[in-house]
């Protein structure tokens, strides 16, 4: 089941007529067709999104961000898209039939294009789309593209070979030997305009394929793969889509679709009632007055769910008394109330706020384990995290912890600056002087430079996850892992993080992640706090819009080809 | 050469080593901010080393503080620049070349995106500049020759009301205000964010006019309200010190109708100072446009600063910095040229 969605808004037909009736309480059992009704042809919807883009072309690095996913989505062809409750789908405008996995060692797997699918100025999409999709995506010293700064290559690196058949309409995508992705459906590759780039520069070379990045980045699109067409618009300040006349799916509902890149926050509420927005589903925020002025808006919608995201407390196993003592690290973790803290921090407007308990694995997942269950982590009961630490030979005296005479800590815990993390670092405080332990709250501005140099004892910061999540324990937990921030060090996990990244199913990946992730926990490295929840808001006459907090992309997921206005 | 046109070249020259002091300032306050690559460092999935390598060097952070200085500065050193010829096409870094530099966001030209939001800025600021000045003006004059009536509290109030404001408070304000008024029509009159309605492709001339001006009422509203308070007050004070002077008194002991006093010899001397206030007023307007701009959501120079600390856009933050550096340097030498040219009292030898 999909994370819980309340409704925290009501609909109001206000004498008007009719308005869309099923709005977003449905989303709590049926995440991936609440919101749904009879909708008629035409009309337009102004959305926000909440920053700027970077770039037109998602695949680079710099232009990898959620609000420009969200503002390009609906342009590229998609070969498959996931759920709201993360279940994956083909998609069968684009495909013939689902892809294929046709061999397991080399593991490999076709697509077949439907004969229809084609690009907005009528050229077919081919095979040769996905190879030069492909080498964009790889990096300098993989040798197909120079200057092309992927968004990640730990994927595309694995491939030998895309090799186009059936007159360009197979795709078959081969991996280097000894190399497997579990994921293998949740593509890798992204088809782009090869005869674009072609017209233009010479992708058979390296450099013309990084040229040819670039270019789609500084450009915006004039062409399309999918059900949307940009026909105005800049990267400042919005985007203007029509439906693509080439299109060759099902036809989509409205005339057109504005994303308006607003990021104050305290304009929408203005905004929405003069009808200069209709909707958004903010990313990385949590814009709590907001949310709160517009529920108490007459037609407007709010919804809330848990997202994809979860923050957690990490511990530096450089410190000389937090690396060397499990003990110390497990009544630390035990003294934390983290349901109380996501109560205090969002219980008001979302009661159902959950408390992460898995690293891989959000607790709307299938494959969630709940592996903070029965280990007294996070459950905020001082008295059994001082018996834990009397047992490892810890004294409490006079209000100090100390062992062999000496004060344990004190130790400077540290986030940056939001409201959220802020009050959370002081409710560890009060929780860690329960058992004596003393914490300095020292703010950060600069989270990547502090995790890197392990400038801190106990850190509070967020991961975010989505629909894949094979290759994330190894970011996570390998000792090797640039983003094994605090330096954990466990063999064992250490080789079931790398097979998890390189298993020949979900199943088994999902199986080999938990139990990285279970020994991972009992060794007390790492303390999941509490899944951040997501918003969404919206005018309620608007059906097919729903949230899809395991996209990027957000509410825009591919599902936004139905968006519509409610049938009178 | 004239005394005037010594001084100008001779404030121009002076100019120089401010404007270098300021660049060194604001490319250390930037240097020392963060390591702009943060985000990309820490994204899920992991971006490539080769990557991250890659926009180091395109962003030139594989460089010492100091050589990364004086490639920004000159652009030696820089991308596709040399020392001959001085300005070139392939190169886009080196202040004195007239480069900015390259963005974080690589589909983002620095020197394009300054020119399109000065213009639009201006456009907010320019007329917000105008109509503050006018009824900054009026209405301290109209305090000073009725000083202590009921009408001069009132003005006092407002003035002062309107200065111990903060921007960000009078803009919130007004949007309110901008509500009550589209609740009375029924319709929006008044529109509350952006410079104009999201699509005005299919809009006549006269529409799309109306739009924009519909659009610019509340920040120019809002931006006004600031400058005409500082505007009035000094207006106010210029005009009671006129008054009090001893050849207005002469004025109207020799029996010159107090029309004729007023607007012969007081208005026009209390209004010189004003005057030239004015051209710095427009720098203080510009600044409350930050504000107004983020309030407003208008894509200004404000947006503009702001979007970029937030995205860490090293080159994009210190060019928006010099170049206000470098617009306030010219505001102040046109306020004191200015000064010469109205006031007949001062003379630059």
């Amino acid at each position: 089941m999909a994370g819980a969605m309340v409704l925290v808004g009501c609909s109001d037909d206000g004498g008007g007529g009719p308005v869309a009736t099923p709005g977003f309480e449905d989303c709590v059992d049926n995440p991936n067709t609440c919101n749904t009704g009879p909708v008629q042809q035409g009309g337009e919807i102004i959305w926000v999104i909440n920053a700027a883009a970077d770039g037109w072309n998602t695949l680079r690095a710099g232009s990898n961000s959620v609000y420009a996913v969200q503002a390009i989505q609906g342009i590229l062809p998609e070969t498959e898209f996931n759920h709201p409750d993360g279940s994956h789908e083909w998609n069968l405008d684009l495909l013939e039939g689902p892809g294929e996995l046709i061999s397991e060692d080399p593991q490999a797997w076709t697509y077949t294009l439907r004969e229809e699918a084609r690009w907005s100025d009528g050229t077919p999409m081919t095979a040769d789309d996905f190879i030069f999709g492909w080498h964009i995506l790889t990096g300098d010293e993989f040798g197909l593209c120079v200057g092309c700064e992927p968004a990640s290559t730990s994927r595309t690196h694995q491939i030998e070979s895309v090799v186009g058949s059936d007159n360009g309409k197979t795709v078959t995508i081969t991996l280097l030997p000894g190399e497997a992705n579990p994921e293998w459906q949740f593509s890798p590759l992204q088809a782009m305009p090869a005869h674009i780039a072609r017209a233009q520069f010479d992708i058979d070379t390296p450099e013309g394929v990084g040229e040819a990045s670039v270019w789609f980045n500084e450009n915006r699109p004039d062409w399309s793969g999918g059900p949307w067409l940009i026909v105005e618009g800049d990267l400042e300040t919005q985007v203007i889509k029509e439906p693509n006349p080439e299109w060759y799916g099902e036809p989509v509902n409205l005339d057109k679709i504005i994303k308006v890149f607003n990021t104050n926050e305290a304009s929408w509420i203005p905004a929405i009632q003069t009808g200069e927005i209709h909707g958004g589903a903010p990313s990385a925020t949590w814009p709590e007055d907001e949310l709160r002025q517009l529920i108490d808006l007459d037609g407007v919608l709010v919804g809330i769910q848990s997202g994809a995201g979860w923050e957690h407390l990490d511990v530096n196993m450089d410190n000389s008394w937090l690396g060397a003592d499990v003990a110390l690290r497990q009544a630390i973790f035990t003294a934390i109330d983290s349901g109380e803290m996501a109560t205090r921090l969002y219980g008001d407007l979302f009661p159902e706020i959950r408390n992460a308990n898995n690293y891989s694995f959000r607790t709307f997942s299938p494959y969630n384990v709940d592996f903070i269950e029965g280990t007294g982590y996070g459950t905020g009961d001082s008295a059994a995290a001082l018996q834990i630490l009397e047992d490892a030979g810890y004294v409490l005296e006079d209000g100090v912890l100390t062992k062999d005479g000496e004060q344990v800590g004190p130790f400077r815990i540290r986030a940056t600056g939001t409201t959220v993390r802020q009050t959370s670092l002081q409710l560890h405080q009060s929780y860690l002087a329960d058992i004596g332990i003393e914490l300095v709250i020292e703010h950060t501005d600069n989270l990547g430079e502090t995790l890197v140099t392990q400038d801190y004892d106990l850190m509070q910061f967020g991961w975010s996850g989505g629909a894949t999540f094979a290759a994330f324990p190894q970011q996570m937990l390998h000792s090797d892992s640039g983003s094994n921030f605090g330096k954990y060090n466990n063999p064992e996990v250490d080789e079931l993080v790398l097979a998890a990244a390189s298993a020949g199913s979900l199943d088994e990946a999902a199986a080999l992640a938990n139990q990285a992730v279970e020994i991972a926990i009992s060794d007390a490295y790492v303390l999941p706090l509490f899944e951040t929840p997501i918003p969404i808001f919206m005018v309620d006459n608007y059906i097919n819009i729903r949230d899809n907090p395991t996209a990027g992309s957000r509410a825009t997921y591919f599902g936004y080809n139905g968006w519509g206005v409610a049938a009178q | 050469m004239s005394a005037m046109l010594i001084y100008t070249v001779r404030r121009m020259l002076a100019a120089i080593p401010v404007m270098l002091a300021a660049s060194i300032f604001v490319f250390l306050l930037v240097s020392l901010a963060g390591d702009p690559l943060q985000g990309l460092r820490l994204a899920e999935p992991p971006v490539s080393e080769s990557t991250i390598a890659a926009m180091e060097n395109r962003l030139y952070l594989d460089h010492s503080v100091p050589g990364r200085y004086w490639i920004w500065l000159t652009g030696i050193g820089g991308d596709g620049c040399s020392v001959l010829p001085w300005f070139s096409e392939s190169c886009n870094v080196g202040l004195l070349r007239g480069n900015f530099g390259p963005s974080m966001r690589e589909a983002i030209d620095i020197k394009s995106a300054l020119g399109d939001r000065v213009l639009i800025t201006l456009r907010l600021v320019l007329l917000a500049t105008l109509l503050s000045i006018v009824l900054g003006m009026v209405t301290g004059v109209i305090s000073a020759v009725r000083q202590y009536s009921k009408l001069d509290h009132f003005l006092t109030f407002f003035g002062f009301f309107a200065l111990a404001m903060p921007i960000f408070f009078i803009a919130a304000l007004i949007k309110e205000g901008g509500l009550f008024v589209n609740d009375v029509f029924g319709r929006t009159v008044l529109f509350t964010i952006g410079a104009a309605s999201a699509d005005t492709r299919g809009y006549t001339t006269w529409e799309a006019f109306t739009d924009t001006m519909g659009h610019m009422v509340l920040p120019t509203v809002t931006l006004m309200l600031g400058g005409y308070a500082v505007i009035s007050r000094f207006q106010r004070a210029s005009m009671l010190e006129v008054l009090n002077s001893d050849y207005v008194r002469l004025a109207r002991a020799k029996g010159l109708r107090n029309k004729v006093v007023m607007r012969r010899h007081a208005l026009r001397t209390a209004l010189i100072p004003v005057m030239v206030l004015a051209v710095p007023a427009v720098v203080v307007v510009a600044d409350g446009a930050v504000l107004t701009e983020t309030v407003f959501q208008w894509n200004g120079m404000g947006r503009l600063f702001l979007q970029a600390v937030a995205s860490r856009d090293m080159f994009m933050i210190m060019g928006a910095l010099m170049l206000i550096g470098i617009l306030i340097v010219i505001a102040n030498l046109i306020a004191d040229l200015l000064l010469a040219v109205l006031d007949p009292r001062i003379r630059y030898e």
